[in-house]
């Protein structure tokens, strides 16, 4: 297998929307290539 | 959705999983909070649009349940690609509106995108580059849209 040295890089912002409730969350990002998916889970913490 | 899982075997730092409803086999790997799903090829409409699968075991000693499959050990360690993000916990401010920016990076197998073009190249139109160019910019209240980028789950654990 050959993985690629330089990666794509790909910029996300994430903004909290009016109602949304405070506390702890997971927030999973993730890709999929024919029938195999590849996700990555972080910590998200929504305050107040 | 529910995935549903089912049956589960802890190994190595990895909680391998079924995915009952999901039609699919899964890891999560304790050590990198990664998730990995290997989506089962054939459904039945009598079992739901899925396999059914059920239970599965990590070498030829266990037994399984309602299925005959395998999942090859080379498809474990040769992934079609895999990804990196540049944070693990990003804060949100309901009170200012503020986020977080984060970088993904994609890093795909070149071995197997070569193997499913027929020049034998990753092209600037293959399936990374697409998802690249059409979403990656965008900035909708912190939603990406495109398909392949899939925020699967945003899942409260404490209020």
């Amino acid at each position: 297998m050959i993985y690629d040295n330089i990666p794509y890089s790909i910029e996300m912002e994430v903004k909290p929307i009016k109602g949304l409730m405070p506390g702890d969350y997971t927030l999973t990002i993730g890709a999929r290539y024919g029938s195999v998916s590849y996700s990555k889970i972080i910590d998200l913490v929504v305050t107040k | 959705m529910i995935l549903l899982p089912y049956w589960n075997i802890a190994e190595y730092n990895k909680i391998w999983f079924n995915e009952h409803e999901g039609n699919a086999i899964a890891y999560f790997d304790t050590d990198n909070s990664t998730l990995v799903e290997y989506q089962i090829l054939t459904r039945g409409v009598l079992w739901g649009n899925t396999s059914n699968p059920l239970k599965f075991a990590l070498d030829e000693r266990g037994s399984g349940e309602n299925k005959f499959g395998v999942l090859q050990s080379s498809e474990i360690t040769d992934l079609p690609l895999w990804l990196t993000l540049s944070k693990n916990r990003i804060t949100l401010d309901t009170s200012s509106g503020k986020g977080e920016k984060l970088m993904l990076y994609v890093y795909p197998n070149s071995t197997q995108f070569r193997e499913h073009n027929k020049d034998n190249q990753v092209t600037p139109d293959g399936p990374i580059k697409r998802l690249q160019h059409q979403s990656l910019h965008q900035e909708s209240y912190g939603i990406l849209r495109h398909s392949l980028i899939m925020i699967q789950s945003i899942l409260k654990i404490a209020i």
